[in-house]
């Protein structure tokens, strides 16, 4: 059943973003194509310029849409008129969240390989080749110096990144749930549980470092036991604290999957 | 004859406004039943607790011994009282989707029926008139072969000529050992085909009875019982 919710899915997110992608990869091409000619006409440096202020707006607007496109998947196709038939296909709660969340990160991840492409096509010629070469200097350096490490490092930062955006979506989902238990005016609700978990998460941090400025002798020995390892092992540290906050993410992200599939499945009020 | 649909104290309350007062209702299978009541009698809303999308205040439903969920939705087929599909999508793409996720569903019955109608697979929803969409989303539900349909208002806001034709399509397509639950307030319409009607008012079940039994016992017909039991 995953599968065939995956593949509607993607021709639902899919007929959305499509449009948007291919409006953005027509821009850069425009944006490329005013940059070959030579001309002092004021009326072309406006040209120019224009092409390239539409086409930045047309990367922002790009990735603003995939978060809507994203949301507004879930809530009209969940919680709306379309809820009558999502919800009575004979389908788990889970496997429904599931299917949307992958989607969602999947149609972020295509949106930013999108902008990259839109990006290179802008500066194809010589500054592209230019900034190739710099990364590849780079990552040259930083091979030589840390070796190993610096694959490690940048597998860890694609997976934080697809962790997050996992965890951004489950948190919007969780949300727009727990503001479909609201009697009226649910999507004010739901904002209105996105609020609150700011403002939890907010108080938390606060506590966390007034814990830590207490200056308690266990945690100080703790934190200088701490430091004292990072100084023989400091990748071992970095990449322990890049996987204790992705376990954290894909922790508190479980909470807002569960939270969010205990209401469709026990909870649900279509009316 | 087994039991289909059973609800037993089946209350649903919208904050301090009660839709269903501890309902008890029995229904058997190869029947017509028609679901009879005035607007905001609580027809739709127990039709949603039989198809999952409401949850009940108290009480509980089951359909074929189980509760609404993921087995119940295999055998349940449900027409909204409103429009529920995409209107992007075109009448062959539905029918893809409902083969996808219903093992039941019957492409080939579904594809003649519009063939019938002259409306043609690439047809987008949103192209279509009103009676011919809600012929389509009767075509989806009646090209299952479920245990059970549920018809919310299936010929409200038609025109005579389609009434007809929604209640020839449940007539001839509904499989004879399943039954189906019509929702309506268009009682004279649909009389000829009930073989049980449940009354139903201000969320309690005032009646429920087989047609045979009200003409033999009140000697009316259905509309004209109605008519009575509803009087204002």
């Amino acid at each position: 059943m995953v599968r065939k919710l995956l593949k509607h899915e993607t021709l639902a997110f899919g007929r959305s973003m499509l449009p948007m992608w291919v409006i953005l990869l027509g821009m850069s091409v425009f944006a490329r194509i005013v940059q070959f000619f030579e001309s002092d006409s004021t009326v072309y440096d406006i040209v120019r310029g224009s092409a390239f202020t539409v086409f930045g707006i047309s990367v922002a607007v790009c990735l603003v849409m995939t978060v809507v496109v994203c949301i507004k998947r879930f809530y009209v196709n969940m919680f709306t008129g379309e809820g009558y038939l999502t919800m009575t296909l004979p389908v788990t709660a889970e496997q429904h969240i599931f299917s949307k969340l992958l989607i969602s990160v999947a149609g972020f991840v295509a949106s930013i390989i999108v902008v990259l492409v839109a990006l290179c096509i802008t500066s194809l010629g010589e500054v592209l080749v230019e900034v190739f070469k710099a990364i590849g200097y780079l990552f040259d350096k930083m091979y030589q110096q840390i070796g190993f490490h610096s694959v490690v490092f940048i597998i860890e930062f694609i997976i934080i990144l697809l962790v997050l955006a996992a965890y951004q979506m489950l948190l919007f989902y969780g949300c727009i749930s727990v503001g479909q238990l609201a009697r009226k005016n649910r999507v004010l609700a739901a904002f209105g549980a996105y609020f609150a978990l700011y403002v939890i998460e907010q108080i938390l941090g606060t506590i966390m470092v007034i814990f830590v400025s207490l200056q308690m002798n266990w945690l100080t020995s703790l934190f200088e036991k701490l430091e004292l390892y990072a100084i023989k092992h400091p990748y071992v540290v970095a990449h322990g604290g890049i996987w204790i906050g992705i376990g954290l993410y894909v922790v508190i992200g479980a909470v807002f999957f569960f939270v969010s599939r205990y209401i469709i499945k026990n909870r649900l009020n279509l009316e | 004859m087994s039991e289909l649909l059973r609800c037993e104290h089946l209350t649903k309350n919208y904050g301090g406004v009660i839709a269903l007062n501890s309902i008890d209702l029995t229904v058997e299978s190869g029947k017509i039943i028609g679901l009879l009541g005035p607007n905001g009698s609580g027809k739709t809303t127990l039709i949603k607790i039989i198809n999952g999308l409401l949850t009940p205040t108290s009480g509980k439903v089951f359909i074929n011994g189980n509760e609404p969920g993921v087995l119940t939705k295999t055998q349940v087929a449900y027409l909204p009282d409103n429009s529920y599909l995409n209107n992007w999508m075109t009448a062959g793409q539905i029918i893809k989707m409902f083969s996808d996720f219903y093992a039941d569903f019957r492409p080939q019955l579904a594809l003649e029926m519009l063939e019938r109608l002259g409306i043609s697979p690439e047809a987008k929803l949103k192209n279509l008139s009103k009676g011919n969409k809600e012929k389509v989303c009767l075509i989806l539900v009646m090209s299952r072969n479920a245990l059970l349909y549920v018809l919310d208002e299936p010929i409200a806001g038609v025109d005579p000529a389609t009434r007809d034709y929604v209640i020839s399509t449940i007539i001839n397509n509904y499989n004879p050992e399943a039954s189906v639950i019509i929702s309506t307030h268009l009682i004279a319409d649909i009389e000829q085909v009930l073989d049980e009607v449940i009354f139903i008012n201000q969320g309690r079940v005032a009646l429920h009875k087989t047609v045979d039994e009200i003409r033999e016992e009140n000697g009316k017909s259905v509309d004209e019982l109605f008519r009575e039991v509803f009087k204002w």
